[in-house]
């Protein structure tokens, strides 16, 4: 027997092995997340869902066998489920289905699950499959479907929160008060509220309307068509601890009338937020960092259209967002569209974080308005300031004083504001007669001296409102944005991708459900090349790369290449 | 191991010694390059990540690892050297381990020099070391995996360019045996053996930053079945 054949027996056995273990492996497996963010692991709060689940919850991925063999991507929505599973310490159970190979056959057209057209190309011929990759949620009696799911990136958000939904069987309802002349929520928030009905049951409410008390955020958008009646309710519903985000303008641009600006003057809107600590600015804040703005231009018999840079148009981004805070840790850029900068002074116990701010290169444009994209080589002629570096949106905690609803002759925010200022800062100073002009000095002209007592509304005239006057405030939430075109489809042209995203972000930190919020944000860190603000900068250091990957190293391993042969020359000449 | 640390040394300078070993790195350097900044655009794709620098490298490993390994065993056996090679003092086992060795630390050494990509690029945005280090880690098991096919490929004939071919091939096959696996027609079971193969399809967990035991054990596994293998084909000759 030669020594080959004495080996065989220990080759085939070693082969057996491996295959063993191959086999194995795909039985019983791990996986590492080395990401920062564990992005691609399911989070603390999914992990702990069982908790709140009493009964059995099914997951259901219905996926054809086609798209299963085209595509990894279905191989890594399972892996997902099964974590849940795994997870689910015997309360969530998964399983995955063909639906054309079911008996009896399904369509899952009737679960809600959407058909997907896919294009294959089969004996050189392209064609058109239809295929499913859906999910259906079922907990007792009741059933959620995410009817198409191709994506891991937000699936484990849309998963925890539709699971939540059917065990809790309460459905979070948002609402919004517009303020805008002819706007409604069908008419300039389509993008916004499809995005909110996932998780919400979004509704406008009437102006003076009581506002539900179990309303999870409440969103005031402009405030030009809200009077001071209108708006009792809404200092009741944050005085008794409510979430509202106001998107306001301190200069208002007229987009039927030629662009036409003008700086709001006394808005009830703008008084309230003041007495709450948020001045808005009647200045417009113009950025070099800016999005783009289709324009048309008349050359002679010819209409072309372009995309322009538009300095009204801020791109928030970088360090224009806060990467503390949750609601902008994960945003890429946030375009905000004339937008008026804010000045915080918190009152008493009120903590405020500025979210959005614009870049080192912008500037203020005070009472004479340009915003004529035609006129664009004018804008930066006209700065009134150029310091840069403004804020444009912020969120504040805490318990803000009752302003309208005070009681008998009450001043906004006297009466509750108590007489010792916060550790953070001074609180507003409505009744010194300095008015509450902001430090910086971007302060509105409006807002100073004495202002008028707001309401002498008697406690428990407004829907739910009253007895918090006298009572003292609940801790609240609100987010001001200095937009309020920011939440409108207006984002679907300058390729606003991160309004809706910052919105619903918004809504959920007020909603108060930090949970759902950090899923969403930790899989979507800012991953822009971004940190460079200044282009010139940035150029550079990509040259450098370049100059170094391209050339410095490759010809460093072609010198080393030659000393080495030049070395054994050397030797061997010797 | 500190036993056969004379072999690979002697195998990695006569690796050093070719030219070959330098037009390789260079060529795969500035190609890399070249991909990433010109043709895939990074700075105008705007994400901080290498995905798509070592999104390309299963291909690219297709055409340089055989050109790396093909003069191993073939070169060995043209010039009549591979009987005296294995007459020194060593096991068939631990001479193909040692070549294998070689092979993988010069991939290693190219691979070490495209670190300054990332460290040249850190600076402009928030890029995730965890996920570079799993992209790193995981080029380097799917080198390690086209070594030794490559190798096996070298000691199967006596000519590079064939050595060159059947590993290309090989290679090309055990890269794309995922697409494959969507070919109308084909059973269930077949498609997962095909979609199992796919070096590429284990590679891209560890291109995202997650190390998935599945595809660590396949990445360990294709070089230990590959070098017996080989040994195994060494031995056979052997004993011819």
């Amino acid at each position: 027997m030669t020594g080959g054949r004495r080996d065989l027996p220990a080759f085939l056995l070693t082969v057996t092995l491996i295959a063993l273990a191959a086999a194995n492996s795909l039985v019983y497996f791990v996986r590492l997340d080395l990401t920062r963010n564990r992005s691609f692991t399911i989070s603390p709060v999914s992990r702990e869902l069982f908790r709140e689940i009493p009964e059995k919850v099914r997951l259901t991925y219905y996926v054809s066998d086609r798209l299963r063999k085209l595509s990894p991507i279905p191989g890594r929505i399972e892996d997902l489920l099964r974590e849940y599973a795994a997870h689910g310490r015997g309360r969530i159970e998964v399983s995955v289905l063909a639906p054309e190979k079911m008996d009896p056959p399904v369509r899952p057209e009737s679960l809600g699950i959407v058909p997907q057209q896919i294009q294959v190309v089969e004996r050189n011929e392209n064609t058109i499959a239809t295929v499913y990759t859906g999910i259906l949620i079922s907990y007792l009696d009741s059933r959620d479907t995410l009817p198409v799911v191709f994506d891991t990136a937000d699936l484990e958000y849309r998963l925890t929160r539709g699971i939540r939904k059917l065990v809790s069987g309460a459905e979070p309802a948002v609402g919004f008060l517009i303020g805008r002349p002819g706007s409604s929520l069908s008419s300039e928030f389509r993008l916004l509220a499809d995005r909110l009905s996932r998780s919400y049951k979004v509704m406008e409410l009437a102006r003076g309307e009581a506002i539900p008390r179990d309303l999870s955020a409440l969103l005031v958008v402009g405030g030009r068509e809200l009077e001071e009646r209108d708006l009792h309710p809404v200092d009741a519903f944050i005085t008794e601890g409510g979430r509202a985000l106001f998107a306001v303008d301190g200069v208002e641009v007229d987009l039927d009338r030629n662009l036409q600006a003008a700086a709001v003057g006394d808005q009830p809107l703008l008084r309230l937020l003041s007495a709450w600590g948020v001045e808005v600015g009647r200045e417009l804040v113009l950025d070099a960092r800016c999005a783009l703005m289709p324009v048309q231009r008349n050359t002679g018999a010819v209409v072309v259209r372009t995309l322009e840079k538009y300095n009204h148009w801020v791109k928030a981004q970088g360090r224009g967002l806060s990467r503390t805070s949750p609601i902008t840790a994960g945003l890429q850029a946030l375009d905000l569209y004339w937008p008026s900068p804010l000045s915080l002074k918190p009152p008493a116990g009120v903590e405020a974080e500025t979210l959005v701010s614009s870049s080192g290169d912008s500037w203020l444009m005070r009472e004479k308005f340009s915003t004529n994209p035609y006129e664009a080589p004018l804008f930066r002629t006209l700065a009134a300031d150029s310091s840069g570096g403004y804020v444009l949106a912020a969120a504040l905690t805490g318990p803000f004083p009752p302003v309208f609803i005070g009681g008998q002759g009450a001043r906004p925010a006297r009466a509750a504001a108590p007489a010792s200022g916060p550790a953070s800062g001074p609180g507003p100073d409505l009744g010194s007669g300095t008015g509450a002009a902001p430090a910086s000095g971007h302060g509105p002209a409006a807002l100073n001296s004495d202002p008028a007592p707001l309401s002498r509304t008697a406690p428990g005239s407004e829907p739910g409102g009253g007895s918090a006057a006298a009572s003292p405030s609940r801790a609240a939430r609100i987010i001001v944005v200095g937009d309020s075109e920011a939440p409108t489809d207006l984002s679907q042209f300058s390729d606003g991708a991160g309004n809706i995203d910052f919105f619903e972000n918004a809504v959920d930190w007020l909603a108060g459900d930090r949970g759902l919020l950090e899923i969403r944000v930790r899989g979507s860190r800012d991953t822009g090349l971004g940190r460079i603000e200044d282009p010139g900068m940035r150029n550079a250091v990509l040259l450098f790369s370049r100059m170094v990957n391209l050339f410095v190293v490759p010809a460093g391993l072609i010198f080393y290449g030659l000393y080495r042969a030049w070395r054994r020359r050397s030797v061997h000449d010797r | 191991m500190p036993r056969i640390a004379p072999l690979i040394k002697k195998e990695l300078g006569s690796l050093f010694n070719t030219p070959m070993a330098y037009i390789l790195g260079v060529t795969f350097l500035v190609f890399q390059g070249v991909w990433f900044f010109f043709l895939y655009r990074f700075p105008v794709m705007n994400e901080a990540s290498l995905r798509g620098y070592f999104g390309l490298m299963p291909g690219v490993f297709t055409a340089l690892v055989p050109a790396l390994t093909m003069r191993s065993w073939a070169e060995e056996m043209r010039l009549g050297t591979a009987e005296l090679y294995l007459t020194l003092p060593y096991r068939e086992g631990e001479l193909a381990l040692a070549k294998l060795l070689a092979s993988f630390l010069l991939l290693t050494l190219l691979l070490a020099l495209t670190l300054p990509v990332p460290l040249t690029l850190s600076s402009l945005g928030d890029f995730d070391p965890g996920e570079i280090l799993g992209q790193y880690l995981g080029i380097l098991l799917l080198g390690a995996a086209a070594v030794s096919v490559g190798q096996f490929a070298s000691v199967l004939t006596t000519n590079q360019m064939s050595a060159f071919l059947l590993g290309f091939f090989s290679l090309l096959a055990l890269t794309t045996a995922h697409l494959a696996a969507g070919a109308p027609g084909l059973p269930d079971g077949a498609a997962g053996v095909f979609r199992y193969f796919s070096l590429s399809a284990h590679y891209e967990s560890f291109r995202k930053g997650v190390l998935d035991s599945r595809d660590l054990v396949f990445f360990l596994l294709v070089p230990v079945l590959f070098q017996l293998l080989t040994v195994r084909v060494l031995v056979w000759r052997k004993w011819r």
